[in-house]
């Protein structure tokens, strides 16, 4: 068990009330009704608070901060997911945002647990610089970064789906379902233009980390070369939108395909 | 007590019947008042729109049920007579139903499921002006005072609860929901008008409405581009710079009677290019044609022609059939919850009664017992107070719930009927106390513990009471 008995039921709970707040919308859908706004926030609201609870009891459990195992810091990037779409959520009632992204997290959290059973314990090798300030503020950024991701992740999808109703002229109940497309498309820029900068930080920590670890600063594992690929193609993104107001569609599918290379570089954490 | 609806639509008469039985909104009162005089009628409610015609009317206690078919043919003849039309002619298109029949279509009308046009709201609208009509003639009492704003408040959970209503069923309001769909509130974005129909105009009206700003008018020749501007406040802009026009509008709505497309995919393209991708929406509401529909081809131009706004039309269409029936079945609770509510009405009123009696005499006798006394101190008074309540509590305690029992098991009806006996009622309640001051007096009695001491809320409001 990856965490002590008093974290893991809460963590129980935590998950419990995520699968409540992905499974709410579903039976209006099968009515045909439209969903509840508040249901799916509120109890991703309160997964969020049992999670909490669960890494703070767990790091009084180890008596640190839970945040050195990749389990621990998948838990916590999961944590800030939620919570990003729940302020979504909050500001703007785009109720969407936590539909999607709330299993999202789910999964996460769920995967990561599983690969800690099926996959050899590993602990990270822990040197003097894991446990330092450097270290926290580099995983910090990091996951607040990648979550911000996830939200641009989720409303580029939702734009995409948008945009293929509109076009296709296919509308039914979905048509009051989804925002509004300028709406999607101004949320793909601002969690675009706040998950960037904290990746980039993200990545300057960790190599200056790596750096004072092992000597080099760019080791170019698997994780680093997904990390830089999705950056790059963020980058691009940024850019062409900045410089030459390119948008739309084809925007979406390549913020989608930075996205997946940001989740590869998750999973290289695990290889 | 029995409620009858008497009346005809556009499903079982033909226009030129309805528009014989049409009443005029001045005409309403004296009809109501001498429909009000009519044998067997206590209470009643007219509702005339060009769809329909409807009398709602409750006859008075006591009457057997028996006499409510002549009752209908005395509306039957009543109605024909005014009207002057041949009363074998009116049967054909009549209908008549009687209590929960009658209630179910008042509450499906007013919730728009009985008109032409499923789950149109204008009809909400109507029932209100003709229940204030009502109300103003002096022709409205509990009963139907009470059964109106039930029907008001049954549409009103439709409307919320369903989307029945959501969805627009006009071409026009189709375009300003597609706008929103794109660009979520309208307020600063511009619209260009190319060519000037009806419906465009009003498309642009219900545009300027949400707050679209400017709104440009260009047609072939500017005086009338000039006048139109004026009349919805807008901008004219001469033809020939539609096209560069094109990159600062948000959306452009073409219905000029041009042969041939005006707007190319060339054009389009170059104007989203100006515009740097923001999103544009084309309406093209001409036939033939306006915009080329490769248009629709080019990334974040959404064009939707005349078939494509009647095809969301249509599909709001079969989805209000969808909802209409998460709709009846809202009404059908609705039915039962006033049917069930209206008989417990009566048995708390009954309840409330016999409370409000005993309390009369119980206070009556304190202060006979107080003027032989002379002055007392303020622990006597309250001693008196607490010994007589208690008294009185206990006596009812029993007999009370005996008649709640008796309701349950040989109905209402009776239970009160016996009641009133027992307790020398007379006839009449109050007419002001509503279905849920009732309802509340049986609660509170409902709250009475073992001793039969009433709860808090009860002693204050009798104190209240003795005060006054």
């Amino acid at each position: 068990m990856p965490f002590s008995s008093a974290a893991g039921t809460l963590l129980s709970a935590a998950i419990l009330l995520y699968l409540l707040a992905s499974l709410a919308p579903f039976p209006p859908l099968m009515r045909r009704q439209r969903p509840g706004h508040i249901v799916t926030p509120a109890l991703a609201t309160a997964g969020l608070v049992a999670h909490m609870g669960a890494i703070i009891q767990q790091g009084i459990a180890i008596g640190r901060c839970p945040v050195t195992n990749r389990y621990e810091i998948l838990s916590l990037l999961s944590w800030f997911v939620v919570l990003l779409s729940v302020i979504v959520y909050v500001r703007g009632r785009l109720h969407v945002m936590s539909v999607i992204l709330t299993p999202l997290a789910l999964v996460v959290l769920i995967t990561s647990n599983l690969l800690e059973y099926i996959l050899p314990a590993r602990p990270l090798a822990l040197g003097a610089a894991e446990e330092g300030s450097l270290f926290l503020l580099h995983v910090t950024i990091a996951l607040v970064g990648v979550a911000a991701l996830f939200l641009t992740f989720a409303s580029s999808l939702t734009y995409l789906l948008q945009d293929r109703i509109l076009k296709s002229k296919q509308h039914g109940s979905w048509l009051r379902v989804l925002p509004p497309l300028d709406r999607c498309d101004r949320l793909v820029y601002q969690s675009l233009m706040l998950g960037f900068p904290l990746l980039t930080l993200g990545i300057v920590t960790g190599s200056l980390l790596s750096a004072s670890r092992n000597g080099h600063f760019w080791p170019w594992r698997a994780d680093e070369a997904f990390s830089v690929t999705a950056w790059a193609i963020f980058a691009v993104i940024i850019y062409a939108r900045l410089a030459r107001g390119w948008r739309g569609r084809k925007s979406a599918y390549l913020t989608i395909a930075g996205f997946v290379a940001g989740v590869l570089t998750m999973i290289g954490l695990y290889v | 007590m029995a409620l009858v609806l008497l009346g005809l639509n556009h499903r079982s008469a033909p226009v030129a019947m309805r528009e014989r039985l049409a009443i005029a909104p001045a005409e309403l009162a004296p009809l109501l008042r001498s429909l009000s005089r009519q044998p067997g009628v206590r209470e009643c409610y007219i509702l005339s729109t060009c769809n329909r015609v409807e009398i709602l009317a409750c006859t008075p206690d006591g009457a057997p049920a028996e006499s409510l078919p002549l009752e209908i043919f005395l509306a039957e003849r009543f109605l024909a007579e005014r009207f002057r039309v041949e009363p074998t002619e009116l049967r054909r298109h009549l209908y008549s139903l009687r209590e929960r029949d009658a209630v179910l279509h008042l509450f499906r009308v007013a919730s728009g499921l009985d008109s032409m046009i499923l789950g149109e709201t204008q009809v909400l609208g109507q029932a209100k002006d003709a229940y204030m009509a009502a109300r103003a003639a002096g022709t409205l009492g509990p009963v139907l005072e009470t059964l109106l704003q039930r029907a008001f408040a049954a549409a009103k959970r439709v409307r919320t609860e369903t989307g029945i209503s959501r969805s627009t069923l006009s071409v026009a309001n189709a375009a300003v929901e597609l706008a929103e769909q794109i660009f979520g509130e309208l307020t600063g974005r511009s619209v260009l008008l190319l060519g000037v129909g009806k419906m465009s105009q009003h498309a642009a009206r219900h545009l300027a409405s949400r707050g679209v700003s400017p709104v440009i008018v260009a047609t072939r020749t500017l005086g009338h581009a000039v006048a139109l501007a004026e009349k919805i406040g807008g901008v004219a802009l001469p033809f020939d710079s539609v096209h560069e026009t094109l990159a600062q509008v948000d959306i452009l709505i073409a219905s000029t009677a041009a042969p041939h497309a005006v707007i190319r995919r060339e054009h389009a393209e170059r104007a989203i290019r100006a515009r740097r991708n923001r999103p544009l929406f084309i309406i093209d509401i001409a036939v033939p044609r306006d915009v080329e529909p490769e248009v629709n081809e080019i990334d974040n131009v959404y064009l939707y022609n005349i078939d494509d706004l009647e095809a969301v039309v249509e599909a709001n269409r079969t989805g209000r059939q969808r909802e209409a029936r998460a709709a009846e079945a809202i009404l059908q609770k609705e039915c039962e919850a006033y049917f069930r509510r209206k008989s417990g009405a009566s048995l708390g009123q009954t309840i409330g009664a016999i409370l409000r009696r005993a309390e009369e005499m119980r206070s009556a006798e304190v202060q006979r017992l107080r003027r032989r006394l002379g002055p007392l101190t303020p622990g006597q008074e309250e001693q008196i107070e607490a010994l007589t309540k208690s008294l009185m509590n206990k006596l009812l305690h029993r007999p009370i719930q005996e008649i709640k029992r008796a309701a349950q098991e040989r109905g209402e009806p009776e239970a009160v009927e016996a009641a009133r006996r027992y307790f020398e009622l007379s006839g009449t309640f109050e007419p002001s106390a509503t279905a849920a001051e009732a309802e509340e007096n049986g609660e509170r009695l409902a709250g009475t513990d073992e001793n039969g001491e009433l709860p808090a809320p009860l002693q204050a409001d009798e104190e209240a009471e003795r005060r006054r």
